[in-house]
């Protein structure tokens, strides 16, 4: 019994040990990636880019709010533009099933209003989106979060 | 079993895609490119090469009643460990098939072998056998991410400057302006295509001599 206690432990120590040590290596990179990637989502929501000693923390104000909402598989992390009353959002990382919101944006698959000749309008009106209950409901969440958050500042 | 026989029974004769049928859940789901079906084979590769060696170091230390529970542990070490790897060197990679690099810990193709080989077998021959099973993984990844590829999107080998740098961008072969067969970006015409790769191997496996060997033995 001891015997086994003491392999497992061994196990469990190794294991933990390769993860940390794993971590400490790639740490800074994934967070530089991650930085990277969410700077190019702001610039394509601006529809402008950047200048290049930009301050992302700095847009916070009235501009850019960053929010994390309760998805299907764990967080989902959404950056949100307020401009003179739109919200526009994109979603930075998520654990949900590959190609979240593909069937509502048109850009990355207009497969379906090829087919059925459907206006973006039409597509405006939709509430929700069946087998996607809890992500189009946490994607609404972040939206709200955008609008009390701009509100709260005092942003028009 | 020579060591020669081991690699190759694991590549061919016991190949995880399509002799077992495991790992279809990954194969069907990220074979639309041949970028995307590399990226997940070398990752699985690693994976399995890794944990089973490190099982068959510590097959005479992990207990019998928890050994289920060991296996599990070390491959999703090895797992979590190629996650990070690639977000921080592979990120436009790591985009496009997280979440199925992030499953290779439920891969029954690993935990088989860990169960049925690697557990029981010295360091060398599971090394071996891990490599074979990876690499026979690869093939049939490789082989479905052509040919939807080239139906599907009309290119061959898009994309392979994300994994493998900048270089491999002159590597794009551009088959057809059109995409020839739009199913075959989708999950029911990689189902499709699977299941017509899968009867093409097991139609040549069935002409090979060692087969019709021992039919007329058993005549």
């Amino acid at each position: 019994m001891f015997k086994s206690l003491t392999a497992l432990l061994a196990i469990g120590t190794t294991c933990g040990g390769l993860l940390v040590a794993s971590n400490e290596l790639t740490k800074s990179r994934i967070e530089a990636n991650r930085t990277a990637q969410t700077r190019q989502l702001m610039e394509q929501l601006l529809g402008q880019p950047l200048p290049r000693d930009t301050d992302l923390t700095t847009l916070q104000h009235c501009q850019f709010s960053e929010h994390q909402v309760h998805g299907y598989a764990g967080n989902i992390h959404v950056m949100a533009l307020w401009q003179a009353g739109e919200i526009s959002l994109r979603v930075i990382r998520h654990q949900e099933t590959p190609g979240i919101g593909t069937f509502i944006d048109h850009h990355r698959d207009p497969w379906l209003p090829e087919h059925d000749q459907s206006t973006q309008a039409q597509w405006r009106a939709i509430d929700s989106v069946a087998g996607a209950t809890i992500t189009t409901n946490a994607i609404k969440r972040a939206a709200q979060l955008t609008f009390l958050g701009m509100l709260e500042q005092g942003c028009d | 079993m020579t060591e020669a026989a081991t690699f190759s029974d694991a590549v061919l004769r016991r190949n995880p895609a399509w002799a077992q049928l495991l790992g279809l859940c990954p194969l069907l789901a990220v074979s639309s490119t041949v970028a995307n079906a590399l990226g997940l084979a070398l990752a699985s590769t690693f994976v399995i090469v890794g944990s089973n060696v490190s099982i068959s170091l510590l097959r005479k230390l992990i207990p019998e009643f928890a050994r289920l529970s060991c296996f599990v542990l070390l491959i999703a070490t090895f797992t979590t460990i190629t996650v990070m790897f690639l977000e921080a060197y592979a990120f436009d990679i790591y985009t496009k098939i997280a979440l199925f690099v992030q499953i290779i810990v439920t891969n029954c193709m690993i935990l088989g072998r860990a169960e049925e080989f690697a557990s029981r077998q010295p360091v060398g021959a599971a090394f071996l056998d891990a490599l074979g099973t990876g690499l026979g993984f690869a093939i049939a990844l490789l082989a479905l991410g052509s040919v939807r590829e080239i139906l599907g999107h009309g290119t061959l080998f898009a994309d392979l400057d994300l994994l493998l740098g900048p270089a491999a961008a002159s590597l794009l072969i551009v088959v057809s302006d059109d995409e020839p067969l739009r199913l075959a970006q989708f999950a029911p015409g990689a189902f499709l295509l699977a299941g017509l790769l899968f009867a093409f191997v097991n139609a040549l496996r069935s002409k090979t001599p060692i087969n019709s060997g021992s039919a007329t033995e058993t005549d």
